[in-house]
């Protein structure tokens, strides 16, 4: 096995091992050195078990040592993002008001790629609570971007896209809810997927807007990402919303060419507000699909402008309700010598809650407010429907959509943090697909002059991951 | 935070523009899945069987309370003499 930061692929990993040409062990300890080496400068990682990943290690290298075949992901040093659940681990979702918490039990995803042979290194970095766009809202200090350290690595999911980023996991999970994948995976030069709604089973994640909260794999490259989804992917029974749709092997049609196929431009996503390195890359890459045979159609999608505050009434009304729960009494941070229960309710949330958090909840209990209930929240509601509308009509005429993911690469630490609707306007083409329930992808593109990388997002029909990830094996190649 | 919430709050009214009076509110995603046409037309929610099945114990949930007796979580004082 090659130890450069790129080569290793899960499937180069698993036979490398399989053919004792190296050992999960060794494996770990290449990434255990490298997380060493480079995450202080990147600090994606808020924590890491070298015994834990280890003993996970001992097991592959046993079932190897006998010459039984290897499961899936068989000595594939993975971090986890720390809104996920891994029983007796750290999981503070970027906060404070879980530091120390150590959660009961595993998230299903989480145990789905344990089985699979995973080796966990550690928890990522986030923004709290999955709140944010930069990883700059994470009560335990930002991540750095690989290619550009005096810049975010975007966010929420801002450590699982630098940790692959910088070498330091093959792969990560992260969650996305409004673009938490997709934007930092764009920042960082990676591959990062939104499942469909319902593909990837909730459990163990810890909720901000259920309707929309989805865990997704980040990765060097789409065919690992692929190798990855179909792992977690599938019915859960502790997850209502769980999908009991098959599970297709998403690797199956990877190389299959994207001639004949129908791949739909939206202009809304071209407009004002589009960088023009970001516009030129994305432009450049469409070119090379129609070369490659795609046909190439305009499309419209025309309730995209309403995306973004349709997007922070519903996560933000979901988010006042979910985080209800953290009171001080069952788990988590309670303020100290509180003489009544009020009142230690409200100094445990002061102390415990970040200011994008505080700022979230209080918008969202505004908007679920006697007397606002309609103008808000209902009217987002309605305004979802249309905006899914748009998806579903566009999806008769083609197969995918392509679009930028972001709309400017990466921008510098502090440069929109004292601005939230400047930030919110980062997830303006990432938003559409979280309210609309469809799956996308964000796949690297080019990169601008400055050397920072660019992402094109291919948007896929619900339940229509494969035809994703063909499309963005095609632009990875181009 | 008041000035940023008002920002939020004018930036959100531009949402008026749209006349939605006869469009049905959406809440999840599983409720455009349902309708014909689409390329799953399943259902996507599952309830599972209202059957007794195993929980966390005690002591696990315990383990991460700030203030209990083993049984009980504590929490100061809720109703004034």
């Amino acid at each position: 096995m090659s130890t450069t930061a790129t080569a290793a692929s899960i499937d180069g990993i698993r036979e490398a091992i399989q053919k004792g040409e190296t050992t999960a062990a060794a494996v770990t300890e290449i990434y255990g050195s490298r997380i060493a080496g480079e995450d202080p400068r990147i600090h994606a990682f808020l924590s890491v078990d070298r015994e834990y990943a280890l003993a996970q290690a001992a097991r592959i290298d046993r079932i190897a040592a006998k010459g039984e075949p290897l499961p899936k992901l068989a000595g594939v040093p993975f971090g986890i993002k720390d809104v996920l659940t891994l029983e007796g681990f750290a999981a503070t979702a970027g906060s404070k008001i879980l530091e120390g918490y150590r959660p009961p039990y595993t998230a299903t995803a989480v145990r789905r790629l344990a089985a699979a042979g995973a080796v966990f290194l550690g928890k990522l970095n986030c923004d709290e609570f999955a709140m944010g766009s930069s990883n700059e809202n994470s009560a335990y200090g930002p991540v750095y971007n690989p290619h550009a350290l005096d810049r975010v690595p975007g966010g929420s999911s801002g450590g699982s896209a630098a940790a692959v980023a910088a070498g330091m996991a093959v792969a990560t999970l992260g969650t996305d809810t409004g673009g938490s994948i997709r934007q930092p995976a764009s920042f960082c030069g990676v591959v990062g997927v939104l499942p469909t709604y319902g593909r990837v089973s909730r459990y163990g994640l810890i909720a901000f807007a259920s309707s929309l909260d989805r865990i997704g794999p980040l990765a060097a490259n789409v065919r690992d990402a692929a190798t990855v989804l179909g792992v977690i992917a599938g019915h859960d029974v502790m997850d209502a919303t769980s999908s009991p749709l098959p599970v297709p092997d998403y690797t199956a049609a990877l190389d299959r060419s994207v001639k004949g196929m129908k791949l739909g431009v939206p202009a809304e996503y071209f407009a004002e507000g589009l960088d023009d390195e970001v516009r030129a890359a994305i432009e450049a890459g469409i070119e090379k699909l129609r070369a490659a045979g795609a046909e190439i159609r305009p499309i419209s999608l025309p309730h995209t402008r309403y995306a973004i505050p349709t997007y922070y009434v519903i996560a933000t009304a979901e988010a006042s309700s979910n985080l209800a729960r953290f009171d001080g009494v069952r788990y988590g941070l309670r303020a100290p010598q509180s003489d009544t229960l009020a009142a230690m309710y409200r100094r445990t949330r002061d102390l415990g809650f970040g200011a994008e958090v505080k700022r979230r909840i209080l918008l969202g209990t505004y908007v679920l407010s006697h007397g606002y209930y309609d103008a808000y929240y209902r009217k987002a509601q309605q305004v979802r429907r249309l905006l899914t509308e748009d998806f579903l009509r566009a999806f008769r005429e083609v197969d995918a959509i392509l679009t930028p993911t972001a709309p400017t690469p990466a921008f510098k630490i502090g440069e929109k943090s004292d601005d939230p609707v400047a930030m919110y306007l980062a997830d303006i083409y990432t938003v559409t697909a979280s309210l609309a329930g469809i799956c996308g992808v964000s796949v690297p593109c080019g990169k601008s002059r400055a050397g920072l990388p660019i992402g094109m997002q291919i948007l896929g029909r619900h339940f229509d991951e494969a035809t994703i990830f063909r499309v963005g094996q095609a632009v990875e190649s181009l | 935070m008041r000035r940023d919430l008002n920002a939020i709050l004018d930036y959100v009214a531009q949402l008026g523009e749209l006349d939605t009076a006869q469009v049905e509110p959406m809440a999840q995603v599983s409720e455009v899945l349902a309708s014909p046409g689409d390329a799953s037309s399943e259902k996507v929610s599952v309830l599972r069987d209202d059957e007794v099945r195993p929980c966390l114990n005690r002591e696990q949930v315990m383990a991460s309370a700030p203030e209990t007796d083993g049984v009980f979580f504590k929490v100061p004082k809720v109703i004034e003499r």
